[in-house]
């Protein structure tokens, strides 16, 4: 599916939410199959925009067009947009509440009015994805650890088969290792639904980021200011500083090597690229004795 | 629609009154609530209106402001007016349809119009003037003769103070958990009662595992922070009467006085 | 001077049954034997689940051992008598700055501590004009806590524990919940008060954070597995990340550089020092 912000204008004018912050003129277009990653820091917006792309918040100014159609137009069906632009908020374990693992993750799938029959297949797929067991499906989510807790909560909203799947924050609290695992089970996710899911990863972590996606959006002050591939994200080092966020640590080793007249590549952003850029260097030298 | 409610909100300006210990405000409430409804004479109304408006005035708060409190009881009014109106006995004073208004009717009604009102400015200046936690601490203070009959009265205080401190909490993350549960098709609005309460499930078991899991970690923290009970406890902020205290005492007693006369004036006239 | 001596500690956590008996224990630290000494900061390192945050709990009697001994201060935490001097003793931070917010107003949750250790009034005051000036946050000191940020929510709540003017402050994964910005503004908070001679365990799963501390415990299914400077520690990049712990890019980096055959000296801490080495390397043969 394709979803497009036109000029997305946002007031905050509820009191009880205090984490929500104005937005304005953002514009922007996600087609089938993208791997995006947000970034921005605390308050710059990225949350209220994620919750305007599922129209969970109307947006004061602009129009939210999906498949060139107005959701806020007077007969459009939200309620089946939100099962089409899944939303996994940060700690989503929070909302658990069945009595068992399988009922938690059938309850999406049931309100798009599925027969139990199928919200269950749809389930037990979607629990297979995040790496949950069978023995656990009749369990209390609430005896599960934290990391499964965080995957089962996924799976709920993995089960409703969205098209656009927006996860705000997943791997917030978890150790690195809780961390990995979640972003390797989403990256998979993206590849095996090649081309017919997009994926949507707010984060504070550059690293986590650059590590998986294809496309960054940079959020500051409520405003998009960048949107583009990681390495043109990662080349506007002072810019990114400016607001509060950082590259990559090894795209700033790269950058001194380069300062420091050494001829190396300085557009890598993961461990990988920049164990090769270094390679090259050093092989080419090596070889020239 | 909670965001309507003024009443119990801390209005924060510097004023003589937000600067009153808290036991005198409170002190000072019951007795005009009390006074109001001893009232039946019109006359001894003058020296409550006298009173409400100069502490309105001193207390720098908008009367606008207060005003947005009377929202959310003006049906209330309206229906407590209406009974009075309508279906007093006596000299009638208008007739139609089968409606009468009576001078008793009218009479009555406009006392406790004014009553109810009254009521509600004045309760609503104390919690506009006084921090939950000075309410609180007022609160236990002029509670704490019932140690002595083993009422746990710090204690109380302390759940009191904890309850507003997690109550904005508890209000955010209930958003959080409607709005989660709407990404996943969930229905908070339509349906009969009974459908609407089974609706609730996805909302409520997540808030109260929520609240039991912050008690815990709360509890865990207070023990590490060396809480043991009230025993052996200093008071960051005592309450101390000052002389503007004295003089909001002096103050009430006049008011009282003034009410005793004006109830009788009559016998002066 | 050992301000925290663990002897032989294990300790399993019980779950109880129906009827209320004990159906299972499950270990969760295991002969553990480590000692802080005074002035240290020492940051234990773990993933989820590696007891860590259990072993931290028996720093100031919150946990008692199952086995073994643990002395605070040269004080017995299972001894009773003991329990108000070692909580005063070692102040313990926690891991949602949400939920050890008391009161509603910040001053006020700070002087919590102090009230209950029944400090007399005018000193109250002191105390907690101190203690929020040390980790910088005196100018909210009439705010809400509710209106913060996490960092300084959590400042708030270190303040908190600094106010009871403990020997040595335990803090259990001050910064898994915050942003990054929040998690600096913690780490500078904690800094100086390590500097200003406080006793510092910080228990945490992330490495850049274990860089600044004196001295790395590393916890694995419950049983201490290394226990050295940062250097000593983060050598060991493979080992590392086998027990689930994400190793700073520069040590990852320059691990991967040398088992490519790179000649890179092993105890690389900083950019800095990988920079060095690696422009001498690549334009001597130039």
């Amino acid at each position: 599916m394709e979803l497009e912000l036109e000029h997305i204008g946002y007031r905050y004018g509820d009191a009880l939410a205090s984490e929500m912050q104005a937005l304005s003129d953002i514009s922007l277009k996600i087609t089938g199959g993208e791997f995006i990653g947000v970034i921005g820091h605390t308050g710059s917006g990225k949350s209220t925009l994620m919750q305007i792309m599922n129209a969970l918040e109307r947006p004061g100014e602009g129009r939210v067009l999906a498949d060139g159609e107005d959701v806020w137009g007077e007969h459009y069906d939200r309620r089946s947009l939100r099962s089409r632009v899944g939303l996994v908020f940060q700690y989503p374990e929070h909302q658990l509440f069945e009595t068992t693992v399988i009922g938690d993750v059938m309850f999406g799938p049931l309100n798009q009015g599925l027969s139990e029959k199928e919200a269950r297949a749809r389930a037990e797929h979607a629990l297979a994805l995040t790496g949950i067991d069978e023995k656990w499906y009749e369990q209390s989510p609430f005896e599960l650890s934290g990391g499964q807790k965080r995957r089962t909560a996924i799976a709920g909203v993995l089960a409703m088969e969205p098209e656009i799947l927006i996860l705000d924050e997943p791997t917030a609290g978890l150790d690195p290792a809780g961390r990995g695992e979640i972003l390797r089970q989403i990256s998979s996710l993206h590849r095996e639904y090649a081309g017919r899911l997009s994926i949507l990863l707010v984060s504070h972590s550059m690293e986590d980021v650059a590590q998986y996606v294809g496309r960054i959006l940079v959020m500051d002050h409520g405003r998009l200011v960048l949107d583009d591939i990681p390495q043109r994200v990662f080349a506007h080092v002072e810019e990114l500083e400016s607001m509060g966020l950082a590259a990559p640590a090894v795209t700033y080793l790269l950058r001194d090597l380069r300062a420091a007249g050494i001829e190396v590549d300085d557009q890598a952003y993961t461990v990988e690229q920049a164990m090769q850029a270094i390679l090259d260097v050093w092989r080419k030298r090596s070889g020239d004795d | 629609m909670i965001r309507d409610i003024t009443i119990g909100q801390y209005y924060p300006v510097k004023s003589v009154i937000h600067e009153l210990d808290p036991r005198v405000k409170i002190i000072g409430t019951l007795l005009f609530a009390v006074s109001l409804f001893l009232l039946k004479n019109a006359w001894s109304f003058l020296p409550a209106a006298i009173l409400l408006v100069c502490c309105i005035r001193l207390s720098h708060i908008p009367v606008r402001f207060i005003a947005r409190g009377m929202k959310p009881i003006v049906l209330l009014l309206l229906i407590t007016a209406a009974f009075n109106l309508f279906l007093t006995p006596g000299n009638i004073l208008v007739q139609f349809w089968i409606f009468k208004i009576t001078e008793e009717g009218l009479r009555v009604t406009i006392l406790t119009v004014v009553r109810l009102c009254f009521l509600v400015f004045g309760t609503s200046l104390m919690t506009f003037t006084t921090t939950p936690n000075r309410l609180t601490d007022g609160i236990e203070s002029l509670l704490s003769p019932l140690q002595r009959f083993h009422v746990p009265v710090q204690e109380l205080a302390l759940v009191m103070s904890i309850a507003l401190r997690f109550i904005p909490i508890l209000l955010e993350e209930t958003d959080k958990i409607m709005k989660a549960q709407i990404a996943r098709g969930a229905d908070f609005e339509s349906g009969n009662l009974l459908r609407r309460m089974k609706n609730m499930i996805p909302l409520l078991v997540p808030l109260f595992v929520s609240a039991f899991r912050r008690a815990d970690d709360l509890a865990m923290a207070m023990e590490a922070r060396g809480y043991h009970g009230g025993a052996g406890r200093t008071k960051m902020k005592p309450l101390r009467y000052s002389r503007r205290d004295a003089e909001a005492f002096a103050i009430l007693a006049l008011y009282v006085v003034s009410l005793v006369l004006s109830h009788n004036i009559h016998n002066f006239i | 001077m050992s301000m925290i001596d663990v002897d032989q500690v294990s300790f399993a956590y019980e779950r109880m049954g129906d009827d209320g008996k004990v159906t299972a224990a499950e270990p969760a630290v295991s002969d553990v034997s480590m000692a802080v000494s005074e002035g240290e900061f020492v940051a234990v390192l773990g993933h989820n689940g590696s007891g860590k945050s259990t072993l931290a709990k028996h720093f100031n009697a919150l946990l008692l051992p199952t086995e073994g001994a643990v002395y605070v201060d040269q004080m017995h935490t299972a001894d009773e008598c003991n329990l108000w001097d070692i909580r005063h003793t070692v102040g313990m931070v926690f891991q949602n700055p949400d939920n050890q917010i008391i009161a509603g107003v910040v001053e006020e949750d700070v002087g919590f501590g102090p009230e209950n250790m029944g400090v007399p009034t005018e000193e109250i005051w002191e105390r907690v004009e101190d203690s929020l000036g040390a980790v910088d946050m005196l100018r909210y000191r009439k705010h809400s806590p509710n209106k913060l940020s996490g960092g300084q929510k959590q400042r708030v709540a270190i303040a908190g524990v600094v106010a009871m003017r403990p020997k040595c402050i335990v803090l259990d994964e001050p910064t898994a919940m915050l942003d990054p910005q929040g998690r600096q503004e913690v780490l500078q908070a904690i800094r100086s008060l390590h500097d200003a001679g406080v006793t510092i365990v910080l228990i945490t799963h992330d490495m850049e954070e274990a860089l600044c501390a004196d001295r790395v415990m590393v916890m694995n299914d419950g049983r201490l597995v290394m226990n050295g400077t940062p250097r000593e520690v983060f050598a060991h990049v493979r080992e590392l990340q086998q027990i689930g712990l994400g190793v700073p890019q520069m040590e990852w980096l320059a691990y991967e550089l040398r088992s490519a055959g790179m000649p890179i000296s092993e105890d690389i801490m900083t950019r800095q020092e990988l920079v060095r080495e690696l422009s001498a390397l690549l334009s001597q043969t130039a």
